[in-house]
């Protein structure tokens, strides 16, 4: 069954953007609709196009309103939409794997989530680490993936007082999501571990480190001294991100 | 111009109430996660780099209510828009709007603003630091960009200019403040164009949205500007899956009071937007301080187009060069001002200028090669 609408729905987001939706649900076939057909767009290059912000379930277009005629735009975007391949056969996605320390003093909310899910530690780490996450999205703070796929058992809510400053690199889960927080920022979520990791460098080029679209696997790391190690070679920059190419 | 820059730049005695460095914005980042930044009012921006003769992105300060104090250590050519901020060199002031030459060792310093929140103060020359992913734009919640890490100016820091210092601005321009730029009211209106989640509010509260006035709350920064007055009621939900949020977009919280979404705000967000501020009305917002009263009409898409169009026309003027009035000032080797304003080009050769300052008059000859 074909959860994404039969054709984009667009909707004015003032003089220079347009909101271009493809469902109304979060669902990895309308996150790939959406990562499809943003991509398409970006490949095609149109003069008057400024940047695509991809979401769960569409996209933000801005434009350049000096460059094309808004009835034009529109109609730029149904035909590509009905036109473009929207084959899901043999497409791959790219699985990265994040290394992480859960618990102690990285994992400062364990606890909590042990207390309320009535799971020991070593539950909580196994069925976190077991699931391959959809990045459905980047936003919020530079870098920082929108997850999803966190199993029913880890559902826990948010912190009642949230953290003025979550330390950069920390993982993190709220009810149904998960996520790393890529610098540091204000948040809610109950952190259970900490990756060395760097999701985000202005200096790299791009400057993220997963994309939307992409699957991330977290690596239990075994203690501190695991930690030390990888953060020691990714200062000296010879860490390498362990990456698999995998069906869908 | 033969002045000895050995190490071209300019030294902050007093940062002011809040001065960054910004350019147009970090537009190529933001599926990234990446806010674009950049001047919160691109009009004054722009007008100012227009009237040096540079890109429009030229990079420059943003002042806020009060501006900095800033020792030239080397000379350049300057221009200061936006909020009438009293600037002055040496304690002489100085005109807004036009190309100033500050003289090495000069102290370039700012009064109370007369109307308006930020000012512009933008150079001939350019800033002499890395960009940060394409753009000088500083973030200071993200310490992105800037001169330092993603931080304000603040006291003591010197920020170098590139070594190339022999470029004039034009001699001439058609910049006219009336046709130009924002006109002072007690009330500003800015136009909209309704959505992208008009549907999730009913006529009543569309209706009593057009038709309120409302004030613009102290807790506005440069993310967002919070307004209060009527609350709008969501039909039902008042979250949404989190998406891009576009400049000017006004979200309705759960509380009602709509918040205008501004150059540092987060690049997805999770509030229905209920309508989206034209973008060439976004100054007006840039000049206002809380307890500016402000009321919104709706405009149509092919309208608000139209528009943009125009003001981009109106913008291109200001560099034709038609015209061989001249409106320049120079601070001279006394550290005093003199103003000359429309001289007349005899053939682009020579021109004359006679002016008077301080009951002295003025005489010189400038040829031109």
């Amino acid at each position: 069954m074909n959860k994404s609408f039969s054709k984009p729905s667009i909707k004015l987001a003032g003089d220079s953007a347009v909101n271009v939706d493809l469902g109304d649900i979060i669902h990895p076939e309308i996150n790939f609709s959406v990562h499809t057909f943003a991509t398409h767009i970006q490949k095609n290059n149109p003069q008057w196009l400024i940047q695509i912000i991809p979401a769960y379930k569409g996209m933000l277009i801005y434009y350049d309103p000096l460059s094309i005629e808004f009835e034009n735009l529109k109609n730029y975007l149904l035909k590509e939409f009905e036109t473009m391949d929207k084959s899901t056969n043999n497409t791959s996605s790219t699985l990265i794997t994040i290394p992480t320390l859960y618990g102690g003093k990285f994992g400062p909310d364990m606890e909590n989530v042990i207390n309320h899910t009535k799971l020991s530690k070593k539950e909580v780490i196994n069925i976190h680490s077991a699931t391959d996450y959809l990045v459905y999205a980047i936003g919020f703070s530079p870098g920082f993936p929108y997850l999803g796929g966190l199993s029913q058992k880890l559902n826990t809510p948010r912190l009642n007082n949230p953290r003025t400053k979550i330390p950069a690199g920390s993982v993190a889960i709220a009810e149904t999501q998960t996520g790393i927080y890529p610098s540091p920022t204000p948040g809610g979520w109950q952190i259970i571990g900490k990756t060395p990791v760097k999701l985000f460098d202005p200096e790299r080029t791009p400057p993220v480190l997963v994309n939307p679209g992409d699957m991330i696997k977290f690596e239990p790391l075994k203690n501190l001294k695991e930690f030390a190690e990888i953060e020691n070679k990714i200062k000296q920059k010879k860490y390498s991100i362990k990456t698999n190419e995998i069906k869908k | 111009m033969k002045s000895k820059n050995k190490n071209p730049s300019i030294s902050i005695i007093d940062p002011g109430i809040f001065s960054t460095i910004q350019d147009l914005g970090r537009y190529k980042y933001q599926k990234f996660g990446v806010p674009t930044s950049g001047a919160l009012d691109q009009s004054a921006f722009t007008i100012g780099n227009l009237i040096l003769g540079n890109d429009t992105n030229n990079p420059g300060i943003e002042t806020t209510m009060i501006g900095p104090k800033i020792k030239f250590n080397s000379s350049e050519w300057i221009c200061v828009t936006g909020a009438k901020s009293n600037p002055k060199i040496n304690e002489s002031e100085i005109k807004m709007w036009t190309p100033v030459y500050v003289k090495r060792n000069s102290v370039l310093s700012f009064g109370q603003n007369t109307w308006g929140v930020r000012s512009y103060i933008l150079f001939k020359n350019t800033f002499n630091f890395q960009k940060t992913m394409d753009s000088y734009s500083t973030n200071t919640n993200l310490n992105i960009g800037g001169h330092n890490n993603g931080l304000q100016l603040l006291e003591k820091d010197i920020i170098s200019f590139l070594e190339k210092n022999d470029k004039l601005p034009p001699f001439t321009n058609n910049f006219d403040i009336k046709k130009h730029y924002i006109k002072e009211q007690d009330s500003y209106t800015l136009r909209i164009i309704l959505g992208p989640h008009d549907d999730f509010f009913d006529s009543n509260n569309i209706k009593k949205f057009l038709e309120s006035e409302y004030e613009i709350s102290t807790q506005s920064n440069r993310i967002g500007f919070r307004l209060s007055g009527d609350s709008i009621k969501h039909k039902s939900k008042s979250n949404i899956i989190s998406e891009g949020g576009a400049l000017g977009s006004i979200q309705i919280p759960g509380d009602g009071q709509p918040i205008i979404l501004l150059q540092d705000r987060g690049t997805t967000g999770g509030y229905p937007k209920i309508a989206t501020i034209s973008s060439i009305d976004i100054p007006k917002l840039a000049q206002s301080n809380p307890g500016q009263k402000i009321r919104f009409k709706k405009i149509e898409i092919e309208d608000a187009i139209s528009i943009y169009r125009a003001n981009n026309q109106i913008l291109k003027n200001i560099n034709d060069l038609e015209t061989k009035d001249i409106n320049i000032q120079i601070d001279n080797n006394n550290n005093k001002i003199k103003t000359y304003e429309n001289i007349k080009i005899d053939h682009q050769k020579s021109f004359e200028v006679n002016s008077e300052y301080k009951k002295k008059k003025y005489s010189l000859k400038i040829k031109l090669s």
